[in-house]
C-alpha cells in the first residue's frame, strides 16, 4: 500500500509539471490586454492616452521582462512562476489588486455552500431512486424513472435557468422567489435562524438548477452497481442459505455497491469548488464560477492561472484519495 | 487513476462482428422510443445537410420577363448562390443516399458478393465525394446577393418564382424601418421574428446545421484522438501507458468548460475553431475506455493468434482488436454528442459562441432570453425545446445502445 | 460481520457530513460577514473616538451644519453673498461663503424627513475601491458619496462652484489657480481638510508607483502644487489649458492621516479602505453588496438616507424584476423594457419614470481604418454612412430613445455645432458615390476597385446585444450595395489589443461623454502614435490646428466657435460613422419624493427623500 501511494505521488510530479506548463503556455500565448470590465459597459469606453508605463509595470509583475526591461523567454518565465508558486506565493490579481487567495477566500464559501446543499439533495433523491429502480428492474417504475431522470439530465440549464428566473421571480407572472443575490438587503437585524431561512429562500432557484441534472447519472450508477452485485455468486449462496431477502440486500449487496459510491463521491468533490458559470451568471451570484469567467474575459492572468492550478491539483489529489479509499474499503483491489 | 480493469463484468466471447452488429441493431431498435429517436435524429441530419434548399430567401427558379431588347431569361438564384459549405454538404447528402441505394440493392446477393459490392461502392463513393469536395473548396467562390426576391416577385419584376417552403434565409431581416422585430407568430413568419427582424423558423432550421456539425465533427475528432491514444496505451502498456496516461491526466485535470471558455474567448470564434476545441478537450474519456478494453482483450486467444501470423501492428490493433473493444466507446460517443451540443449552446448563450449572424440555438436563446431585456419565453421555447429534444434523443439512443450490447440484460425482455 | 460498517451507516454518515458541512459553511459565511462588519465598525469607532476628542472645531461644524438644514439658504445675508467676478486685471475670482445648495433642495419641503435606505444596483462587483486606482464606473459611484473634491459642478449652469474650497482665483493668463479651503470642512474622522491633504492627494496621484496612469495623464500639464499655510493651495500649469480648473478642482481629496503610505504598492492594495469628507461612510463590502451609512459628523447639510446600499445584479432582466419586486429602489431600464412598462397604465402611476438626454451618455460610432485602401477616400466613407439608416436604427432597436450624432460632440453640449446637418439615408445616392469613387460591380456580386474586392471585417465587443443587432443590420445593408462585411465579435480585452496594434479594418464602439470634451486624444494626428486613441489615423492639418487653438483658448465663447468649426470638418471627412447617443432612462420607486431630474445630470439622489409615513427601512 505504502509503495503504491509513493508510486502514485511520484507519478503525480510529471503530471503536475506538464499540466502547469500547459496551462502557463495557454494563458501566456492567448492574445488580449488585461482590462477591467468596468472600462467598457454597453460598449462605451473612455478615450485613453498611451499607457506605456502601466504596461511595463504589468509586464515586470508577470515576469515577462526582467528589471532592465529585457524580455524573458517562456521557459524562464514558467520557471520563475513555478518557483514563486512553490514558495507559496499565489499571484496578485491585476484587476482586483488583491491576492488570488483573498479572492478565493471571498468567493469560495458562496459556491461551496450552494454546491454542498445541491449535492446533498442529489444524494437524497438518487440513493432511493437507484435502489428502487434496481429492485424493480424492467418494470414500469424503473423505465419511467430512467426516462424521467434522463430527460431532466438533457434539459439545458441555459434554458431552464432563464425560464425559471423569468417565470418564478417575476412580479409579472409569479413573484415567488427573489431574482438575484443571496440574501435580503436588511440582514443586519435578523436572528441567525431567520438569516439561514432567508438564505435558503434565496438559493431555491439556483439549487433547483444545479440539482436536476445530477439525478440521472448517480441513480444510474447506483442501480448498475446493485444489479451487478445481485448477479454475483455470493448473493445466490446467501439466498440459498435461507437468509431473509432484506438481509441479503443490506448486508451483501449494498455494502459491495459502496465501492462505486465512494468513487463517485470522490470524483465529484473537486466539482464542488468550481461554481457553474451559467447558473452564477443567470442568478447574479458572485461565486467561483463568475470569478473564473470574468477573469478569463478580462485576461487577469494570475487569477486564471492560479484558479486552474488549484482546481487541477485538487482534482489529482481527489483521484488519488479515491483510489486509496477503494483500497481501504476492499483490500482485494490490487493495482497494476 | 481508477482502474477500469477491475470491472468484474464477465463478458461472453462475442460472436463474429457482422452478425453481432445485426443482433445489436435488432435489440436496439426494438423499443418504439428508440425508433422515434433515430427517426428524429435522421430528420435533423437531413435538415442539417439540405437546409439551404428548405429555408432560403431566394427562389429555386424564376423568370426575368422580356424587356426591350432582351428575351425572357430563366434563372436559378438559389442554386447559383449556394456557398461552398452548402455544396459540400449536399455532396455528402448525395453520397449517403447513394450508399443507401447500394446497400438496399445488394441485399439479395449472396454473402461474399454482397460484401464485395458494398465495399467497392463505398470506396468509389467516398473517392468521388472527396475529390469533388476538394474541387469545390478550391474553386468555388461564394456569391454575394442580397436581392429581396420576395418583393421582386410581388411587384412582378420576376415571374414564375418557385420559393422554398420557408421563404426566409437565416440572416435576412425585415426592413428595419418597419420595426417588425420581436414579432409574434404570424402567417408571414410562422414562428415570429427575433430581435433583428429575422425569421425564427428559418433560424431554427439553420441552427440544426450548427448543432449537428459541432456534435459530429467534434466527436469524430475526439474519437480519433481517443482511439489512437487508448489503443496504444492499452496494447503496449508499460512506459507507453505511463507517459500517455500522464497526458490524459493533464488534459482531464484542467477544468474543461473553463479551458474551452479561455480558448474560445481569446483565440477565435469561427465555428471550425469551436468544433476543434470541443473535440480536443473531450477525447480523454474515450482513451480511458478503450485502454481498459484493450487491457482485457490483448491476451485473448484470437489476438495472440493474429500476432502470431505476423500481421502488421495496425492490422492487429484496428482490424482485430478495435471492433471488439469499441462498443463502450461508441456508447460513450453518443453521450459525447449530446454533451457537445450542450457545450456549443452554452457557449453561444454566454455570447462567446458562433459569429453573428450565424444561427445557433444557443445564440437564439441568448437573444430571446436572458441578457436581452424582456423575458420573451415564446422566443426561447423553440431553441430550448430543440436543444432539449436533440440532447435527449442522443442520450436515449446511447443508453439504449448500452443496454443493447450489455450481456447482463441478455435473455431479458 | 455484524459490527462492520454497513451501507446504512455509510449513507447516514455521508448525508450527515454533507448536511453538517452545508450548515457549517452557511454559518462560516454568516460569520465572515459578521466579522467584517464588526472589524470595520470597530476600526471606524476607534478612529473616530481618537480624533473626536482632539478636535474642538467639530462642535462648531455640527452647529453650522444644523443651522444650515434648518432652512437657511445661501446668500440671505449681505455679508455672506456669493461672489463670481472678473477683476480688472483679468483675474477670475469666485467665492462662496457657504457651500452651494443643490437646486430643488429637499430640506425646505414640508414633508421632508430623514431616514430610510436607498437600495440601488451597481451591476458588476467593482474590482477595487481605492481612489485613483479604481477604473470601473461602479467604484466611482461609491466613491462619489464618500469623497469630495475642491469644486463641484452646478447641474444647471454647468459652472464650477467652490465646494471643499471656499474660493478660487484664476490668474489672467490661466496658469495659476489659488484655492482657499473652507474652515469648517472636515473628514469623517474629525480631521479638518487642510492644504496638506490636498497636497498629499496630488502627490499620490502623481506617484509613478500608484497604479493610476489613466487618470494621471490629465495632470501632465500641472507644473506644481504648493500648500501655503493651513488653507491655501496654489496650482501652477505649464500651458494654458481650458480644462485646468476641472482637472485640479475635481481631484478627490484624501485624508493624509488615513491614507499615508511608505511604498506606493501599499496604497494600490488597500481596495477596501475608503475614507473622505463626504456625506456617507463606507461601511462594508460583501460578496453581494456595498453598504454606505450616513456620516453623522458631515460638515455640510446632514444627508437624508440612513444607508445607501449597492447590490451587484448584472443581468438586466433580473435587475428589473428585483426592482418590480421592491428589492431595488431604482433601475435604469433598457429601451425595450422602458417601452413595455411605461405603456402599462398602472406602472407609470406607481413608479417614477424619467427619460432624459445627458451629455454624460457618450455616443456610438464605427471607426474606419483610414490606412486601408478601401477607406482612404471621403466619398466611400460618406457612401457607407448613407447606406445605414440611423433613424431606423434608433426607431427600431432603441425604440426612439436616442438621438443621431453629427460629429464627436454631444448634441446637448455647448460644443455641438447645431448647423451641421446629419447625412441622410440614401442608398441610391450612396451607389452613385461609390461609382464615383471608382468601385465597379464584380461577377461575384461584390464591388471591386483596382482588382480588390470590397471585403472587410468589423470588430465589435461581444456580449453587447444592441451592437450586435446593429452590425447584423449593417451587414445586410452593405450586402445590398455589394459590400461584403463580416462581423467579428471579440472579447473587449482582445479587441483593444487589436485596435492598439492597428490590426483592424473597422471597429464598433462608443466613447464616453462629458460636458466639454477635449478632442485631442481622439482626433489629433499626434494621437495615432504610441497606441493613442486615434486608432483610425484621422490626419487633417486644419483639424489639428483648430484643436491646438481651442485647447489654449480660455474664453468660453471663442472656444466654442473653434469647436464648431472643428466639428464641421470632422463630420465632412467622415472618419467615423457617427451613430447616436442614447437617452438615459430611470425607474424610481414611488416612495421617493423630489426625484425630478435636475439640469443635465438627471435625477440627483442627494435630493431625494422619503416622507416619514412611507419609510420602509429603519
Amino acid at each position: 500500500m505504502t509503495t503504491y501511494i509513493i508510486r502514485r505521488l511520484l507519478l503525480m510530479i510529471p503530471t503536475l509539471l506538464g499540466m502547469t506548463f500547459m496551462l502557463f503556455a495557454v494563458v501566456r500565448f492567448a492574445p488580449g490586454l488585461t482590462t477591467s470590465g468596468g472600462q467598457v459597459s454597453g460598449g462605451i469606453m473612455q478615450s485613453r492616452q498611451a499607457q506605456k508605463q502601466e504596461q511595463q509595470i504589468m509586464e515586470r509583475r508577470l515576469h515577462l521582462v526582467d528589471k532592465n526591461g529585457h524580455p524573458i523567454n517562456l521557459a524562464m518565465q514558467y520557471f520563475l512562476w513555478l518557483k514563486s508558486t512553490c514558495e507559496g506565493h499565489l499571484g496578485t490579481s491585476l484587476v482586483y489588486q488583491e491576492p488570488v487567495l483573498t479572492l478565493i477566500e471571498q468567493r469560495l464559501p458562496v459556491t461551496l455552500t450552494i454546491n454542498a446543499i445541491a449535492m446533498a439533495v442529489i444524494y437524497l433523491v438518487s440513493l432511493p431512486g437507484g435502489l428502487i429502480t434496481a429492485l424493480n428492474q424492467g418494470r414500469f417504475i424503473d423505465k419511467g424513472y430512467g426516462f424521467f431522470s434522463l430527460a431532466l439530465y438533457s434539459l439545458p440549464v441555459i434554458w431552464l435557468g432563464s425560464t425559471l428566473l423569468g417565470f418564478f421571480a417575476n412580479p409579472q407572472y409569479f413573484n415567488w422567489f427573489p431574482s438575484a443575490g443571496l440574501h435580503s438587503t436588511n440582514t443586519g437585524n435578523m436572528t441567525f435562524f431567520r438569516y439561514i431561512a432567508d438564505y435558503l429562500y434565496h438559493i431555491v432557484l439556483p439549487i433547483v438548477c444545479s440539482v436536476y441534472g445530477g439525478f440521472a447519472f448517480l441513480s444510474k450508477q447506483i442501480r448498475g452497481s446493485i444489479l451487478e452485485n445481485l448477479q454475483q455468486d455470493y448473493v445466490r449462496t446467501a439466498r440459498a442459505k435461507g437468509l431473509p431477502e432484506s438481509t441479503v440486500l443490506v448486508r451483501h449487496v449494498f455494502r459491495n455497491s459502496l465501492l462505486n459510491l465512494i468513487t463517485l463521491t470522490g470524483m465529484s468533490l473537486p466539482g464542488l469548488l468550481g461554481g457553474s458559470v451559467i447558473i452564477e451568471q443567470i442568478f447574479s451570484i458572485n461565486g467561483m464560477g463568475r470569478l473564473a469567467y470574468t477573469s478569463t474575459l478580462s485576461r487577469d492572468l494570475p487569477v486564471i492561472q492560479d484558479l486552474a492550478l488549484v482546481g487541477s491539483v485538487l482534482t489529482l489529489l481527489c483521484y488519488l484519495a479515491v483510489d486509496i479509499c477503494y483500497h481501504l474499503a476492499d483490500p482485494r483491489v490490487i493495482y497494476d | 487513476m481508477t482502474d477500469l480493469t477491475l470491472s468484474p463484468m464477465n463478458q461472453p466471447v462475442l460472436p463474429a462482428p457482422r452478425p453481432y452488429w445485426g443482433w445489436v441493431a435488432a435489440r436496439l431498435f426494438r423499443p418504439l422510443l428508440v425508433r422515434l429517436c433515430a427517426a428524429y435524429l435522421a430528420v435533423l441530419v437531413i435538415i442539417a445537410l439540405l437546409v439551404p434548399l428548405i429555408a432560403n430567401g431566394q427562389p429555386y427558379t424564376c423568370v426575368v420577363p422580356a424587356v426591350a431588347g432582351h428575351a425572357a431569361i430563366r434563372e436559378y438564384p438559389l442554386f447559383r448562390d449556394l456557398s461552398s459549405v452548402d455544396l459540400i454538404l449536399l455532396l455528402v447528402a448525395g453520397a449517403l443516399a447513394a450508399q443507401g441505394v447500394i446497400m438496399s440493392r445488394s441485399r439479395r446477393l449472396s454473402g461474399p458478393q454482397r460484401l464485395m459490392r458494398r465495399r467497392i461502392g463505398a470506396v468509389v463513393i467516398t473517392g468521388i465525394t472527396i475529390l469533388a469536395g476538394s474541387l469545390i473548396a478550391a474553386l468555388h467562390s461564394n456569391r454575394l446577393d442580397a436581392t429581396n426576391y420576395r418583393s421582386l416577385a410581388r411587384h412582378g419584376v420576376i415571374t414564375h418564382a418557385v420559393f422554398p417552403p420557408v421563404r426566409w434565409g437565416f440572416a435576412e431581416m425585415e426592413p428595419l424601418s418597419k420595426g417588425l422585430i420581436n414579432q409574434l407568430p404570424s402567417r408571414r413568419h410562422w414562428l415570429g421574428t427575433d430581435g433583428d427582424g429575422r425569421d425564427e423558423l428559418s433560424r431554427l432550421l439553420w441552427g440544426a446545421r450548427i448543432a449537428m456539425g459541432v456534435g459530429f465533427v467534434s466527436q469524430i475528432i475526439a474519437l480519433a484522438m481517443g482511439i489512437v491514444v487508448g489503443a496504444l496505451t492499452g496494447y503496449f502498456g508499460g512506459i507507453f501507458d505511463i507517459i500517455l496516461m500522464r497526458l490524459v491526466e493533464m488534459v482531464e485535470s484542467i477544468p474543461t468548460f473553463f479551458l474551452i471558455l479561455t480558448f474560445v474567448a481569446v483565440y477565435g470564434r469561427h465555428i471550425l475553431d469551436i468544433m476543434v476545441i470541443i473535440g480536443v478537450t473531450s477525447w480523454t474519456g474515450y482513451a480511458r475506455l478503450l485502454r481498459a478494453e484493450f487491457f482485457r482483450i490483448r491476451n485473448l486467444d484470437y489476438v495472440l493468434a493474429a500476432q502470431g501470423t505476423g500481421m502488421p501492428l495496425w492490422r492487429v490493433l484496428f482490424k482485430h482488436m478495435l471492433p471488439n473493444g469499441v462498443t463502450p466507446v461508441l456508447v460513450s460517443a453518443g453521450f459525447g454528442l449530446a454533451g457537445a451540443v450542450t457545450i456549443e449552446a452554452s457557449l453561444s448563450y454566454l455570447g462567446v459562441g458562433v459569429q453573428p449572424p450565424t444561427a445557433s440555438w444557443g445564440s437564439m436563446l441568448n437573444s430571446a432570453g436572458n441578457p436581452a431585456t424582456i423575458f420573451r419565453w415564446w422566443q426561447a421555447l423553440g431553441p430550448g425545446m430543440l436543444i432539449f429534444i436533440t440532447v435527449l434523443a442522443f442520450n436515449l439512443f446511447a443508453e439504449s445502445l448500452r443496454d443493447a450490447i450489455d450481456p447482463t440484460t441478455m435473455g431479458r425482455r | 460481520m455484524d459490527n462492520r460498517f454497513t451501507l446504512k451507516d455509510f449513507i447516514f454518515t455521508v448525508l450527515l457530513l454533507l448536511i453538517i458541512g452545508a450548515a457549517v459553511m452557511a454559518m462560516a459565511q454568516f460569520n465572515y460577514v459578521n466579522k467584517q462588519v464588526i472589524a470595520l465598525s470597530g476600526q471606524i469607532k476607534t478612529l473616530n473616538q481618537q480624533q473626536l476628542d482632539q478636535t474642538q472645531i467639530l462642535q462648531q461644524i455640527l452647529r453650522h451644519g444644523l443651522k444650515l438644514q434648518s432652512g437657511k439658504v445661501r446668500g440671505t445675508t449681505a455679508s455672506q453673498k456669493d461672489i463670481r467676478e472678473t477683476l480688472p486685471d483679468g483675474t477670475h475670482y469666485v467665492c462662496y461663503p457657504n457651500p452651494p445648495m443643490l437646486p430643488h433642495n429637499p430640506y425646505s419641503r414640508p414633508d421632508y424627513a430623514r431616514g430610510d435606505w436607498l437600495v440601488e444596483n451597481l451591476g458588476e462587483n467593482p474590482h477595487t475601491l481605492t481612489p485613483f486606482v479604481s477604473r470601473d464606473e461602479g467604484a466611482s459611484v461609491v466613491q462619489g458619496w464618500v469623497q469630495e473634491s475642491l469644486l463641484s459642478r452646478d447641474p444647471i449652469t454647468l459652472k464650477w462652484e467652490p465646494w471643499l474650497a471656499r474660493s478660487y482665483r484664476i490668474s489672467p493668463n490661466g496658469l495659476k489657480i489659488t484655492f482657499k479651503i473652507r474652515r469648517r470642512a472636515c473628514f469623517s474622522n474629525g480631521h479638518p481638510v487642510t492644504a496638506q491633504d490636498v497636497l498629499f492627494s496630488y502627490n499620490t496621484m502623481m506617484n509613478p508607483g500608484v497604479d493610476d496612469a489613466p487618470q494621471r495623464v490629465y495632470f501632465n500639464d500641472v507644473k506644481s502644487c504648493r500648500a501655503v499655510g493651513q488653507r491655501t493651495v496654489i496650482f501652477t500649469f505649464k500651458h494654458p489649458y481650458f480644462k485646468s480648473l476641472e482637472v485640479v478642482g475635481g481631484l478627490s481629496i484624501l485624508p493624509e492621516s488615513v491614507y499615508q503610505f511608505k511604498k506606493a504598492g501599499e496604497f494600490n492594495k488597500r481596495g477596501r479602505l475608503l475614507v473622505g469628507s463626504g456625506p456617507y461612510l463606507f461601511d462594508k463590502w460583501t460578496s453581494g453588496e456595498i453598504v454606505l451609512v450616513r456620516n453623522p459628523r458631515y460638515w455640510g447639510p446632514l444627508p437624508t438616507f440612513n444607508r445607501i446600499i449597492y447590490r451587484f445584479i448584472q443581468n438586466p432582466q433580473a435587475a428589473l424584476q428585483a426592482f418590480l419586486a421592491g428589492q431595488l429602489d431604482t433601475d435604469p431600464p433598457e429601451p425595450s423594457q422602458w417601452i413595455k412598462y411605461t405603456k402599462q397604465p398602472g406602472f407609470a402611476k406607481s413608479h417614477h419614470c424619467y427619460k432624459f438626454l445627458t451629455p454624460a451618455a457618450g455616443y456610438m460610432f464605427v471607426c474606419w481604418n483610414l490606412k486601408k485602401p478601401e477607406f482612404k477616400d471621403r466619398l466611400t466613407r460618406t457612401a457607407l454612412c448613407m447606406l445605414v439608416d440611423r433613424n431606423a436604427i434608433i426607431k427600431t432597436f432603441l425604440h426612439g430613445l436616442a438621438q443621431p450624432m453629427t460629429g464627436p460632440f454631444n448634441p446637448l453640449s455647448p460644443q455641438n455645432n447645431p448647423k451641421v446637418k446629419p447625412i441622410s439615408y440614401d442608398p441610391a445616392k450612396a451607389r452613385a458615390l461609390l461609382q464615383r469613387a471608382g468601385w465597379k460591380m464584380g461577377t461575384d456580386g461584390i464591388l471591386q476597385r483596382n482588382g480588390k474586392p470590397f471585403k472587410f471585417q468589423i470588430l465589435l465587443p461581444s456580449r453587447e446585444p444592441l451592437i450586435q443587432n446593429i452590425c447584423v443590420y449593417m451587414k445586410q445593408q452593405f450586402a445590398k450595395a455589394g459590400i461584403d462585411m463580416s462581423v467579428q465579435p471579440l472579447e473587449f480585452s482582445v479587441m483593444i489589443e487589436k485596435i492598439d496594434n492597428r490590426q483592424f479594418s473597422s471597429y464598433f464602439l462608443g466613447w464616453s461623454g462629458g460636458i466639454e470634451n477635449d478632442p485631442y486624444q481622439i482626433w489629433d494626428s499626434a494621437s495615432y502614435a504610441d497606441k493613442g486613441s486615434n486608432a483610425g489615423d484621422f490626419d487633417n492639418a486644419q483639424a489639428d490646428k483648430l484643436i491646438s487653438q481651442g485647447r489654449r483658448e480660455m474664453n468660453t465663447a471663442k472656444r466654442m466657435a473653434i469647436w464648431h468649426k472643428f466639428q464641421a470638418i470632422v463630420y465632412r471627412q467622415q472618419p467615423y460613422m457617427f451613430l447616436f447617443t442614447s437617452e438615459a432612462l430611470m425607474f424610481i420607486n414611488q416612495r421617493f419624493h423630489n426625484t425630478a431630474p435636475v439640469g443635465k445630470y438627471g435625477p440627483l439622489e442627494a435630493n431625494w427623500f422619503v416622507p416619514a409615513k412611507l419609510q420602509k427601512y429603519q
